[in-house]
């Protein structure tokens, strides 16, 4: 596509045309709210009151409550032990599923891990409700059978809702990881694990130098996809718990939530949009300087 | 093959078929409580099975209380909308970052993908103040408006299309078509794989989703399947028959899709996954 052709000064047009649409859109949907955001933090916006401009006001009300710190340290928490156990079971399932023989089997098996990626986190905070019941769910019917007399309460429970909604959480997010990286499993040459053989690496040495390193951008991509995710846990909390018992299951998009919906305080979810904005584009840059480096070449 | 060889081959399969077994025993476990009855439910221990499938009055139940059919509808609609919106406003903007060169365009395509780093829920309270001032709360309107157009799918669309030889589009120009018959006729049909892997995602994830229902519709009969579900989750005595009989209505549709195309989907989550 050569400029002096005679074609170019259509085709420049042409271009643009094709790219308005989806650009207004965005602008509209996602670039001008985004700004309104940053703005109405900077103003007091109580019910009944005209909008007047305040400054800092409502990020100092809002970073001297004590809620909004208690739901960031809650979604942080949640977000370490979710990550954790998807990611790390996400790759031991991974590399066991590479390592089978049959390649039918090897197929049925990574469908049924997949099934549970199928089910909204709506839908997943039901099911789990429904299974971590502290007297009539299948979890403690289990632990019961299993002769534990000190039966967990799970999700009723302040010090163990979080990490009760971090396994609902991994749950649904396991299977995806999985396959991404499986693919990554798959798209390493054999050679490697010959030429490590050959030079008489054996049994786990295998994977902690071979398998593993090599596998690194795929971790490492699944790891910040799912951080990222985490950090706007929402939809499971409000089905399960709302935020309770106590309190103690919070999370920083509920504080959001129910400023903005249920206290009319749009002002103060203003600052926790702004924040959340903030430390989750910290995170995506991080993603793409990650994405962008590190990558072996086969 | 010999025994020594079978046997570590065989526990591997073993433990795994364990593992998934274990994950897919909640979808298991809801399924068999949809047809049990209140007695059965607080069974201690409870049985294995209901004491018997042909139980459906959770089911009926469901259907009237919550209007399901009214949900699927909505729901099916949602999607259907958001997908075809997508496909259309994505392969457009692909099309154009892919192939044409235009002042600025770097600019205007991080202005599209930087919308990734861009949660929804930061957006969604001056989004809602807007569709309040323009009545949209409460309709489908409102609904979909903000899904219509994937940012991912514009990456995904780009990517795709910058494989296509560029003599392919020259020799349609020199033969006369319009540049929006070389998008439908030449270029559209050379990316049906990438067209049919968003269509898959997007569906899914706009059949998931739960946060922007919840903020903007507010009558029962407007919501949408996953809306529904928290409708039985806020009462204070739970009813877990019924909310175990909705959610398998609510992951029914995507199971069936999930067995038909089960190869695509796998491929599509692949490629969703590597773009983050």
């Amino acid at each position: 596509m050569n400029n002096r052709t005679p074609y170019s000064r259509k085709l420049l047009f042409s271009g643009i045309l094709f790219v308005l649409p989806a650009l207004a859109y965005f602008g509209l949907i996602y670039w001008y709210p985004l700004v309104q955001a940053f703005e109405m933090s900077f103003k007091t916006m109580l019910p009944g009151m005209k909008m007047a401009f305040a400054g800092l006001d409502t990020y100092k009300e809002v970073f001297s409550d004590e809620a909004f710190w208690s739901s960031f340290a809650h979604t942080l928490y949640f977000t370490v032990i979710a990550v954790g156990l998807t990611v790390g079971l996400a790759l031991v399932i991974a590399i066991a599923l590479n390592n089978v023989y049959w390649k039918s089997t090897q197929n049925v098996l990574t469908m049924v891990f997949l099934v549970p990626t199928l089910v909204s986190f709506a839908a997943a905070g039901l099911i789990w409700d429904w299974i971590l019941h502290p007297r009539f769910g299948l979890a403690n019917q289990i632990l019961m059978f299993l002769g534990v007399s000190d039966l967990p309460s799970f999700l009723q429970s302040q010090t163990q809702v979080i990490p009760s909604i971090a396994i609902i959480h991994a749950w649904v997010r396991i299977g995806f990881s999985v396959i991404i990286l499986l693919a990554g499993l798959q798209s390493i040459p054999s050679t490697y694990f010959d030429a490590a053989k050959v030079d008489g690496t054996r049994g786990l040495q295998l994977y902690r130098y071979i398998t593993v390193p090599l596998l690194l951008p795929q971790i490492g991509a699944v790891t910040l996809l799912e951080v990222i995710f985490s950090l706007k846990v929402f939809d499971e909390v409000y089905i399960t718990t709302q935020g309770g018992p106590n309190g103690a299951s919070n999370v920083l998009m509920l504080y959001l939530y129910n400023n903005a919906f249920r206290f009319y305080r749009m002002d103060k979810a203003a600052v926790a949009a702004v924040t959340i904005f903030v430390v989750l584009l910290v995170f995506g840059i991080v993603q793409r300087r990650l994405l962008a480096g590190r990558r072996y070449e086969f | 093959m010999s025994f020594r060889r079978f046997l570590p081959r065989f526990v591997l399969v073993f433990f795994l078929t364990f593992a998934a077994a274990v994950m897919f025993l909640p979808i298991f476990w809801t399924f068999t409580t949809s047809f049990k009855t209140q007695p059965e439910i607080v069974e201690v221990p409870p049985a294995f099975f209901p004491d018997s499938f042909a139980n459906f009055s959770n089911y009926t139940q469901v259907f009237e209380r919550l209007h399901f059919w009214q949900l699927y509808a909505n729901s099916i609609a949602f999607s259907g909308v958001v997908l075809i919106a997508s496909l259309l406003f994505a392969s457009l903007a692909g099309y154009g970052f892919a192939k044409f060169r235009f002042p600025a365009r770097e600019v205007a395509f991080f202005l599209i993908v930087g919308v990734l780093m861009v949660p929804f829920h930061s957006v969604a309270v001056p989004l809602y103040r807007w569709m309040d001032a323009m009545h949209l709360v409460d309709t489908f309107g409102g609904l979909v408006l903000p899904m219509l157009v994937s940012a991912f799918g514009v990456l995904l669309m780009r990517e795709s299309m910058t494989t296509i030889p560029n003599g392919y589009i020259e020799a349609a120009r020199i033969d006369g078509s319009s540049e929006l018959g070389i998008y439908f006729r030449i270029i559209l049909p050379m990316v049906k794989p990438a067209l049919a892997s968003l269509a898959i995602i997007k569906f899914m994830w706009t059949w998931n989703e739960f946060f922007w229902p919840l903020l903007i519709i507010n009558t029962p009969t407007k919501a949408v399947v996953t809306l529904g579900l928290s409708y039985l989750s806020n009462m204070y005595f739970k009813e877990y028959h019924l909310i175990t009989a909705a959610a398998t209505l609510s992951l029914l549709p995507l199971v069936v899709l999930f067995l038909l195309l089960r190869r695509w989907m796998v491929e599509a989550l692949t490629g969703a996954g590597m773009k983050g």
